[in-house]
């Protein structure tokens, strides 16, 4: 490719500048509003900066619902479910990439196929089954029905199909059985593969609302996206509030950005290995 | 006893023609094997199947006497070096020695013994910490060697481990290797392409095309008495020399001279006679017609490359004579080192009590 010069590359700065001024911006604007009041946010004068930041919104929020249960709710839901679907989807995608037998090909498009489903139409069957087994309204209800995940199967398989055979039949001669040559071959090799997996996993199901909203009724076991659309509506006077809302937004979005801040490099990786795939 | 015991293995992948076709080999305890051959004559084949890491279409594959076909790999108790040293990424020099100890539920003390002797033997004492990604190529070549040494085991299978050495380690290792096999002792196959390694390395030479065996043998033999014309010409620093005869009123001919053929065992024709550049001397006055294309001067000989009624031939001389290109000479031929071959099969045709 060729270099850009000195005023190519200024003008592509000053473009990409303003794309990420205006995606940002919004997170901007929510953290100055949570520390606003109410006036400033809804005075006909538009201000920037709050006059005096109103720190006190963020216990205010605290006090009004238990913000701090529904992220851990959140927090612990997610990081079981992404064990679990690691754990699953590696057992499956190394019998997919490195076991012979009949009709591998064919169950791999079976899988794939499942995930072309949308997922709506999955809630109902689901949702039967699930109290089938006692798990409504519960936090296990919740990751039973997310242990298994087609798309982490299939990042891992690309993964796995990456891991030189050379290595794994390294390890077949060298003794190991097929359960050691997983765990300690395939699965250190692709541990970016596996990183990347748990990012999107975890993303997805912290954030996750529609389906967990149905499945949970009481508030001890509302996830962070629930409990703060159920304290919205619940806050009748929307308007008095507002900061307080911007808050506990503020409040929820915490973890993911500690995460991002923490597992950077990888998210990159993350995005660009499903780009294309989740469309 | 033979170690291990091929008999009428084949190889067939689906629809397509069979990639070995009726292998027969027997390897003794302790020997020094070479499988070489042409990049896909399938010689890795075979020594992944005896490996277990590919399946025998049919035949039988014995070592130490019992039958090997559905036994999986792990439980082959053979060790094997990979063309690309298939080293564990993410494990240390010492863990990737280690690996198939710890697999085995080895004692740690134990396991600890052993790879540092077989560290200190391979000079990879210095290294054991340090991933594969910071060693050399010499080094990682030395790790997975090591790997296979330190299993308890007395069949070592090679593939090609020294290709993608450069070429002055390639000959410190190969010595190496030699030196290695003779203090342990164990049965070693080993796969190449590279005749060299082949000569200098092995006791028996396992020659292979296209899937199947053309001649087995010790360096000597394949050198000195080829079984067939790919032998003749792929053996060799340079391609044996093969001069077509034809037969006319007066018998058998080259350039128009008549050839004294020996008498052949029965039903045996030959037409095609085969020898060696060093076999060959040129001459200003005698022989067969020569014109001189290309002069390669090696130091300790030369070689020259001629045309001689239209076929290609090369002569070794001796370093202190000179000729020049576009010479017309003549060159002469040691009829006692003539072998004679069958254009038709291939094969070598011998001449009776010879």
């Amino acid at each position: 490719m060729e270099k850009a010069t000195r005023s190519e590359r200024i003008i592509l700065f000053l473009i990409l500048a303003f794309i990420g001024v205006f995606m940002v911006f919004p997170m901007i604007w929510m953290f100055l509003s949570s520390l606003k009041t109410t006036e400033e946010v809804l005075g006909s004068t538009m201000t920037f900066l709050p006059s005096d930041p109103q720190w006190s919104n963020f216990s205010g929020a605290l006090e009004l619902a238990p913000f701090l249960r529904y992220i851990w709710n959140s927090f612990s839901t997610a990081t079981v479910i992404v064990l679990a679907q690691l754990f699953l989807s590696s057992l499956l995608a190394y019998a997919l990439t490195q076991m012979e037998f009949r009709g591998r090909n064919v169950l791999f498009m079976i899988i794939l196929a499942t995930y072309m489903l949308p997922a709506a139409t999955t809630y109902v069957p689901s949702y039967i089954i699930i109290s089938r087994m006692g798990l409504m309204d519960s936090l296990a209800g919740v990751v039973v029905s997310n242990i298994v995940d087609v798309f982490s199967l299939f990042l891992l398989r690309q993964g796995f199909l990456k891991v030189p055979g050379e290595l794994i039949e390294a390890a077949r001669a060298d003794g190991a059985s097929e359960w050691r040559i997983l765990w300690r071959i395939v699965v250190p090799t692709s541990k970016n593969t596996l990183i990347n997996a748990a990012l999107i996993s975890f993303i997805g199901h912290f954030n996750n609302y529609l389906w967990p909203s149905l499945i949970t009724n009481s508030e001890e076991n509302f996830l962070i996206s629930v409990g703060l659309n159920r304290f919205f509506n619940s806050q009748g006077a929307f308007g008095q509030t507002f900061p307080l809302i911007m808050a506990a937004t503020v409040i929820s979005i915490l973890p993911l950005i500690i995460v991002y801040f923490l597992l950077q490099k990888y998210f990159i990786g993350a995005i660009s290995s499903s780009e294309g795939i989740k469309g | 006893m033979a170690i291990i015991e091929l008999k009428n293995i084949y190889k067939k992948y689906g629809d397509q023609s069979d990639v070995i076709e009726d292998f027969n080999l027997s390897i003794e305890q302790g020997e020094f094997v070479v499988f070489l051959g042409p990049s896909g004559c399938g010689k890795s084949t075979i020594l992944r199947m005896i490996m277990g890491l590919e399946s025998i279409t049919s035949g039988e594959l014995k070592i130490k006497g019992k039958l090997q076909n559905n036994i999986p790999a792990k439980h082959r108790n053979i060790a094997m070096v990979f063309q690309n040293y298939a080293l564990y990424p993410h494990m240390s020099v010492f863990n990737n020695i280690a690996f198939g100890l710890k697999v085995r539920k080895t004692p740690r003390k134990e396991i600890k013994e052993k790879v540092t002797k077989v560290a200190d033997l391979l000079n990879l004492t210095p290294y054991l910490k340090r991933k594969p990604k910071n060693l050399s190529g010499g080094q990682m070549q030395r790790v997975a060697l090591g790997r296979a040494m330190v299993r308890d085991t007395d069949i070592f299978l090679m593939d090609e481990p020294l290709s993608n050495l450069d070429a002055k380690l390639r000959t410190t290792m190969r010595e190496e290797l030699v030196q290695l096999h003779r203090n342990l002792s164990a049965t070693t196959i080993f796969v190449t392409h590279d005749q060299m390694e082949a000569m200098t390395m092995g006791d028996k030479i396992v020659i292979l095309d296209a899937g199947k065996i053309q001649q087995v043998g010790s360096p000597d033999e394949i050198y000195h008495q080829p079984e067939n014309l790919f032998v003749a010409e792929f053996i060799g620093a340079k391609k044996m020399n093969l001069l077509e005869l034809t037969k006319d009123e007066r018998g058998v001919t080259y350039s128009n001279q008549v050839i004294k053929l020996p008498v052949f065992e029965a039903d045996k024709e030959a037409d095609i006679l085969g020898v060696r550049a060093e076999d060959c001397r040129l001459s200003l006055t005698e022989g067969y017609p020569f014109e001189i294309t290309f002069i390669e001067k090696l130091g300790s000989d030369q070689y020259i490359h001629g045309i001689s009624d239209g076929e290609k031939v090369i002569v070794r001389e001796k370093p202190e004579k000179t000729f020049e290109v576009g010479q017309q000479i003549y060159f002469t031929i040691n009829e006692e080192k003539i072998h004679w071959f069958n254009r038709e099969t291939g094969e070598k045709v011998r001449p009776k009590n010879g």
